[in-house]
C-alpha cells in the first residue's frame, strides 16, 4: 500500500471511530450510571439522522446551519429520551435486567415501524455542508474534509463529556450514583431525576452521532440495528461504563473495520467480532472496564 | 419556633414475607440523644431505613412536627431534615473527600464554600484529606466524613447507625465528642449501637429493641448506672 492510500485509510478509520465513539459514549454513560443496556440506543441514532435530513434540507447548506441542525436533532431526541425514561424505564429499575432489555428491545421494534410509517422505506441522504464537502491534501494524499470534520466533532464531544463528568456538579452526582445511589438519595439528591438527565444525555449523544454522519450514509430503515451492534461492540471492547474506554474501543473497531475490509474482504463483516473476542479473552471486562459486575 | 419533634408510631416493615418491624414507636426531641439498643438483627437498621424512606413495604406513622413522612421518597425525607447515616464504610470511594462533601450541599445553597468551611470547623481532621479519594480514609476518618456529609444536608435529626463500629477506643471518644457538638447545635440524634456504655453516656432516653419490638424504655440522666437497663443489656 502506498503512503497516500495509507493516509486515506487511516483518516477513514478515524472518522468511523469518531462516530462510533459519539454513539457508544452515550450507551456507556447510560449503562455506567443506571446499569441499563439500552437496546433502543440505535433508534436514537436513526432519529438523529432522519431529523438532520429533514431540518438541514430547509436550511442553506452552510456549516453553521449544519451545526444548528445537529443541535436541534440532538435536542429533539433528548426530549424523546426524557419521555421514555419517565414513562417506561423508571418503572423497571427495581426489576430484573432482562425486563429492561426486553422493554428497550420492544421500543426499538416500535421505533423501526414508526420510522417506516413516517419516512417510508426509501433512503435519503442529506447534502454535505459546502465548506466540508471537498477534500484536503494531507501528506500528499487527498483526504475527505468530512472525515476530519467528524474527528473534530468527536474530540469536542469528548472534551465536553469530560468537563460534564469531572467539572460540573451534576457530573459529580452521576459518578456518585454509579457507586451508591441509595446513599446519594439519603443525602437529599433526587436520583430519579438524575437518571432522567443521564438517559437524555445518552440519547442525545446517539442522535448527534447519527446526525453528524447522515450526509455520508443512506439514511433509512435498518441503520438503527447495525449501529446498535457496532456501538455495543465498541462499549464492550473499551469496558462498559468507561468513557475513556469508548475512545479506545472506537479506535480499535474503526481500524478493524477499515483494514479488515481492505485485507480480508471476504470476512470484513467478521473483523470487528474477531477483535472483540480476542480482547474479551485477554481482558474479560474490556480494556478499561472495572471489576465490579 | 416550637420545639421540633420526630415522632414514630406503630411502625411496621417487611422484607418480602418476613415481618421485621412489629410496631415500633419512638420519639426524638431536638438537641436530645435517644439510644436504640439491642443485639444484631433485632431491627435497628431496619428502623432507620424505614424512617429514611428506603423500605418498600412499611406501615404506621412517621411525623416530623405534625408533617407525615412515611411514603415520601428518600431524598424528600433528607431535605425535610432527617438524615440517615448508615453503618460501615459507606462513601463514594472513587470521589475525593471534597467531592463527597460538595455533593451533599443542597442545591439551594449558593455559598457552597462557606457551608463547607462551617462543617470542616466541626470536623477539622478532614481538612488535610480533602483531595484524597474517600476510599483510602481510615475507619475513623470515614466516620467523620459520613457525619460531615450528613451535617451539610442541614439536618434537624440524625439517624446514626453504629458510628463506633470497628473504631479504636481513642477514636470512639472523638466520635462521642462530635455527637455532643451536634447536640449542642440543636440536632436531635437517634443512635443505634452495639456499644451500650458509649451510647448510654450520651443519651437521656433509651429504647431496647428485641425481635422487631421495643421491650424496654427508660428516661433519665444516669442511664449508664441504671441496674435494670444494664441487666437487660447483659452488662
Amino acid at each position: 500500500m502506498s503512503g497516500e492510500t495509507l493516509i486515506i485509510e487511516i483518516a477513514s478509520a478515524l472518522s468511523i471511530a469518531a462516530v462510533l465513539f459519539i454513539v457508544s459514549s452515550g450507551m456507556t454513560l447510560v449503562f455506567g450510571t443506571m446499569r441499563v443496556i439500552n437496546m433502543a440506543h440505535g433508534s436514537f441514532y436513526m432519529f438523529g439522522a432522519y431529523l438532520l435530513a429533514i431540518t438541514f434540507k430547509n436550511f442553506d447548506h452552510r456549516l453553521v446551519s449544519f451545526a444548528l441542525a445537529l443541535i436541534l436533532s440532538a435536542a429533539a431526541v433528548a426530549l424523546v429520551g426524557i419521555i421514555i425514561e419517565f414513562v417506561i424505564l423508571r418503572r423497571l429499575y427495581e426489576g430484573e435486567h432482562l425486563l429492561q432489555l426486553l422493554a428497550t428491545w420492544a421500543l426499538m421494534l416500535i421505533f423501526e415501524e414508526v420510522a417506516i410509517d413516517v419516512w417510508g422505506s426509501a433512503t435519503v441522504t442529506p447534502p454535505s455542508p459546502v465548506e466540508i464537502s471537498g477534500s484536503l491534501t494531507l501528506g500528499g494524499a487527498s483526504v475527505p474534509t468530512f472525515d476530519i470534520f467528524l474527528v473534530i466533532v468527536a474530540a469536542i464531544i469528548f472534551v465536553a463529556l469530560w468537563l460534564f463528568t469531572n467539572r460540573m456538579g451534576i457530573g459529580r452526582l452521576l459518578r456518585a450514583a454509579v457507586e451508591d445511589h441509595e446513599l446519594l438519595s439519603t443525602l437529599g439528591v433526587n436520583v430519579r431525576q438524575l437518571y432522567t438527565v443521564a438517559f437524555a444525555v445518552g440519547a442525545s449523544l446517539a442522535a448527534l452521532g447519527g446526525a453528524a454522519i447522515a450526509p455520508q450514509i443512506s439514511v433509512g430503515p435498518g441503520i438503527d440495528l447495525s449501529i446498535l451492534v457496532e456501538s455495543f461492540v465498541v462499549a464492550v471492547v473499551g469496558g462498559l461504563g468507561s468513557i475513556n474506554g469508548a475512545v479506545i474501543g472506537a479506535i480499535i473497531i474503526g481500524f478493524a473495520e477499515t483494514f479488515g475490509s481492505r485485507y480480508f474482504p471476504n470476512m470484513s463483516e467478521a473483523a470487528i467480532y474477531i477483535v472483540m473476542v480476542v480482547v474479551l479473552i485477554v481482558r474479560p471486562r474490556g480494556i478499561l472496564g472495572r471489576e465490579e459486575f | 419556633m416550637a420545639e421540633r419533634i420526630l415522632e414514630v408510631k406503630d411502625l411496621h416493615a417487611y422484607y418480602g414475607q418476613s415481618h421485621v418491624l412489629q410496631g415500633i414507636s419512638v420519639s426524638i426531641h431536638e438537641a436530645k440523644c435517644v439510644a436504640l439498643l439491642g443485639r444484631n438483627g433485632v431491627g435497628k437498621t431496619t428502623t432507620f431505613r424505614t424512617i429514611a424512606g428506603l423500605m418498600a413495604k412499611a406501615s404506621g406513622s412517621i411525623m416530623l412536627n405534625e408533617q407525615p413522612l412515611l411514603g415520601l421518597p428518600p431524598h424528600r425525607i433528607a431535605q425535610s431534615g432527617i438524615v440517615y447515616v448508615p453503618s460501615g464504610r459507606r462513601a463514594f470511594a472513587r470521589l475525593t473527600v471534597m467531592e463527597n462533601l460538595l455533593l451533599s450541599v443542597p442545591r439551594s445553597i449558593r455559598d457552597k464554600k462557606k457551608a463547607l468551611d462551617e462543617v470542616l470547623e466541626v470536623f477539622p481532621g478532614l481538612r488535610e484529606r480533602l483531595n484524597v479519594a474517600a476510599g483510602v480514609l481510615s475507619g475513623g476518618q470515614n466516620q467523620m466524613l459520613k457525619m460531615a456529609r450528613a451535617l451539610l444536608v442541614n439536618p434537624t435529626f440524625l439517624l446514626l447507625d453504629e458510628p463506633t463500629e470497628g473504631l479504636a477506643p481513642q477514636v470512639v471518644y472523638q466520635v462521642g465528642e462530635h455527637i455532643r457538638t451536634l447536640l449542642q447545635r440543636g440536632v436531635g440524634v437517634l443512635l443505634a449501637e452495639q456499644n451500650a456504655r458509649f451510647t448510654l453516656r450520651l443519651s437521656d432516653h433509651l429504647y431496647v429493641l428485641n425481635k422487631g419490638r421495643i421491650t424496654l424504655e427508660r428516661s433519665g440522666e444516669h442511664l449508664v448506672e441504671d441496674q435494670e437497663v444494664l441487666a437487660t443489656l447483659g452488662l
